[in-house]
């Protein structure tokens, strides 16, 4: 466990986890360093620091890439990555410059609920 | 970027068009310092059997989904375009390829750094205010779409379906 209950961030993980208790990792990260602010993880081989410092090149690699593309209307909402046996979601938060950071076992979870439970944390750290 | 690189670029970009249909390696060795990423990438020599196969994979998609804004089909190691279509002509799919490229190898790096090894990217959904963007690993990670799509047009099950129906074009 790596987060303070105490603080916004480590209550919407707490929050998070207590909704899907079955969840592989879950993370708040800031953009700019790369580092989380909170995380958790049930899978002791899943280091959630570690992918959520790959994570947020994605991130900037997307926001460059929206540069390149001149989409400046356009701000990221969410990134939904299916692997073959897990689902990764990163639900960009405070215009981007944190995400939350969700992986969870594709047979426990599906796409739908996870970005349903993402979204309504998202709003709480607005 | 280095010119020559760019020039590399420019000419692939020329092949996806109808011209030529094989690409050699012209970029001197020291150009993999100058690219973004860690993984300094071999240059691809393509086949015209591979092009053929992007083709392939291009056109399913803009005929299942005559909506889509931009259907890029490029090499992971490299952001290479393979073939490329766009509503507008001015749609400049490079540098933002290159990203993509970026984008897809940094999730094989994750995969590697977390220990799910035995699991590979199927596809990457993001969601922008007005449109969806798709990254789509085919051929086992040697290969990548990229699909923009309007948000209001078409659903992430649609696409994924699409794209999942599309993917057996490609040549292995």
């Amino acid at each position: 466990m790596a987060y303070s209950a105490d603080s916004p961030t480590g209550q919407v993980v707490q929050n998070i986890l207590n909704d899907l208790p079955g969840l592989v990792a879950v993370a708040i990260v800031d953009v700019e360093s790369g580092m989380a602010l909170a995380s958790h993880s049930n899978n002791p081989s899943f280091n959630p620091d570690t992918a959520a410092a790959y994570n947020t090149e994605v991130v900037r690699q997307k926001q460059k890439a929206m540069q390149a593309l001149k989409l400046s209307g356009e701000t990221i909402e969410d990134i939904l990555i299916t692997l073959s046996s897990q689902l990764h979601l990163l639900k960009l938060i405070k215009g981007g410059k944190q995400f939350i950071y969700l992986a969870v076992n594709a047979r426990d979870t599906n796409l739908a609920i996870a970005r349903a439970v993402l979204r309504q944390y998202a709003d709480e750290l607005k | 970027m280095l010119p020559t690189l760019g020039a590399w670029v420019g000419a692939a970009l020329a092949g996806s068009t109808g011209g030529v249909a094989y690409f050699q390696r012209t970029a001197p060795a020291t150009a993999v310092h100058e690219l973004p990423h860690d993984q300094a990438p071999a240059l691809p020599l393509v086949s015209q059997a591979e092009i053929a196969g992007a083709e392939r994979v291009a056109t399913a998609i803009v005929t299942a989904l005559p909506d889509a804004l931009s259907v890029v089909v490029a090499d992971v190691a490299t952001g290479h375009i393979l073939t490329h279509r766009a509503r507008s002509a001015a749609h400049d799919a490079r540098g933002a390829t290159a990203c993509y490229a970026a984008i897809v190898r940094q999730q094989l790096h994750l995969l590697e750094a977390t220990h799910l090894t035995d699991d590979a990217i199927e596809d990457v959904f993001i969601t922008l205010g007005t449109e969806l963007h798709v990254l789509k690993v085919l051929n086992g990670g040697q290969m990548f779409v990229h699909l923009a799509l309007p948000r209001a047009a078409v659903s992430i099950a649609i696409a994924r379906a699409v794209l999942i129906e599309s993917a057996v074009f490609i040549v292995r």
